[in-house]
């Protein structure tokens, strides 16, 4: 299997914020859900990415070749669709592929024209007019009409309503129909990702605590919870994010773990969402 | 079109929402007033060609306001491209803001008293395009280095560099009145038009390659 995106032990040191050896790749045909929670390090692996911040070591290969200030002819083929735009907000979406679209040699005067009638925008339409969800779509809409091999997403869909979030799923998905092709998706709002992730990548404070399949993490934890006093110390201490409350106690453990704990805890299957909110609660509570 | 040409017309396109027949319209009618109020061409040429100074500040202004770096960043774009292209589109500026300063004065100064002279005019439109892209020179590196809201006020400094920089010279070179010293150096390079030219390209050129440069080693480093 060919690693379409492969990022190996990048470190970048801020005064209050470390990247600490993150390394992990996406596969070709595969979706690589980039999770974590705010400050965790995803927009700065991005920007990495990118070349908007230079790592003080590590590297990043885009289809095996190695990104640099010097080597950025692979952006020919990286799409890339953050949360707010990066055109000019006087354009319009006319003036947005007039100032594109000479940078990309595969760059498709007709395909563009066709996403940019099937996403509903209007052409003499300026940036600043429109809507959050036509923002977003504008950037896919650039970002699939030069055959991008690989789509970088940052937080798309955050500020959509579920309608626009599901009509963008749909896009990716038809994307992915292309199996050498690829997408490294962060985003808060991992409902979306449990919808057509493969892979997960999860960051806390600068450390990828999991880089894998996306079931294979699902499998790994369970949701816990039972009274206060049906865990010994020892127990406890394998609960990740261990809180108690009114009614008793709930956190998270590991699959491995579930036959140390008592018969009469009640286990529950876990969401993404509750990984990253036990992951973090653990990761604050030893700082 | 090579990446860096690209850049350029990216440049313009980033400016041209800014450049509305109406901006255009009040500029020239504010230009024309004050032509006919001094009755000098150089006063015409002078406020056209600092309003193409303006402009190619405006790049970095509306470009830092829309977060553009990052579309720069998804591009393929080398930094030295997106340096080489703004530095065009600069010079692209100030030459059509001085072919329009030379084809208004032909219109507007056979209207006032002192008439039209193209040799004069030429040689001032060719002064002016030296001394607003010393100007740029020393701008450029700086919004490169700091970004557009945090070097604007030392970007303008360099404004008040030209009259003490005048002021300097004629007093090392004896004379009293600066005016006069200015006057002297247009006088003579009227009469030596092809030496005038020759040497003002060629410091024109090592001026804007050697602030280029800087302009690279500044960006090059820069982090978004």
């Amino acid at each position: 299997m060919n690693n379409i995106l492969e990022i190996s032990h990048l470190n970048k040191r801020y005064e209050e914020f470390l990247l600490q050896n993150v390394s992990f790749s996406v596969p070709q045909g595969y979706i690589m859900g980039f999770i974590g929670p705010n400050g965790a390090g995803k927009t700065t692996t991005i920007k990495s990415i990118l070349g908007m911040v230079y790592p003080d070591s590590g590297t990043v290969k885009i289809l095996g070749s190695e990104i640099s200030s010097e080597n950025t002819e692979i952006k020919d083929d990286i799409g890339v669709v953050m949360d707010l735009p990066f055109y000019v907000d006087e354009w319009k979406i006319k003036d947005v592929e007039a100032a594109v679209s000479p940078f990309y040699s595969r760059w498709n005067s007709k395909v563009f024209a066709d996403f940019v009638r099937k996403f509903g925008l209007i052409q003499n339409k300026k940036v600043k007019e429109l809507s959050r969800g036509m923002k977003v779509k504008l950037m896919l809409a650039i970002a699939l009409s030069h055959e991008a091999k690989l789509l970088i997403l940052d937080e798309p869909t955050s500020g959509l309503d579920p309608v626009a979030r599901d009509e963008l799923m749909d896009i990716l998905r038809d994307y992915m129909l292309d199996e050498t092709k690829g997408i490294l998706f962060s985003t808060h709002i991992t409902s979306d990702l449990e919808k057509i992730a493969d892979y997960i990548t999860f960051i806390i404070n600068g450390k990828i605590v999991f880089t894998g399949q996306k079931d294979k993490l699902l499998e790994s934890y369970f949701l816990v919870k039972g009274g206060i006093s049906d865990l010994n110390s020892l127990q406890k201490k394998l609960i990740i994010g261990y809180r108690e409350h009114s009614a008793g106690f709930e956190g998270m453990i590991k699959a491995e773990n579930i036959g140390m704990l008592p018969e009469n805890i009640i286990f529950e299957k876990i969401s993404l969402d509750e990984i990253i909110i036990y992951m973090n609660k653990e990761g604050t509570s030893h700082e | 079109m090579s990446r860096t040409l690209s850049f350029a017309r990216l440049d313009y396109l980033t400016i041209k929402p800014y450049l509305t027949l109406k901006s255009m319209t009040l500029l020239l009618i504010v230009i024309a007033f004050v032509s006919f109020g001094t009755g000098e061409a150089s006063m015409l040429i002078g406020m056209l060609m600092m309003y193409g100074t303006i402009y190619a500040s405006y790049p970095f202004a509306v470009g830092e306001k829309n977060g553009i770096d990052t579309l720069y960043a998804t591009l393929p774009l080398k930094k030295s491209n997106i340096v080489a292209g703004r530095y065009i589109f600069a010079i692209f500026l100030n030459i059509s803001t001085g072919a329009v300063a030379f084809a208004v004065s032909a219109i507007i100064m056979p209207v006032l008293r002192e008439g039209f002279n193209w040799k004069e005019t030429l040689i001032t439109v060719i002064i002016c395009l030296f001394i607003f892209s010393v100007l740029e020179s020393i701008q450029l590196p700086i919004y490169f280095k700091f970004g557009y809201a945090k070097a604007k006020f030392l970007a303008y400094l360099p404004l008040a560099f030209f009259p003490a920089a005048v002021i300097t010279i004629s007093a090392v070179a004896g004379k009293e009145n600066s005016l006069e010293f200015l006057n002297n150096v247009i006088l003579w390079a009227g009469e030596n038009v092809l030496l005038t030219v020759i040497i003002a390209v060629v410091l024109w050129m090592l001026l804007l390659l050697s602030s280029g440069l800087l302009s690279y080693r500044f960006y090059k480093d820069r982090q978004f």
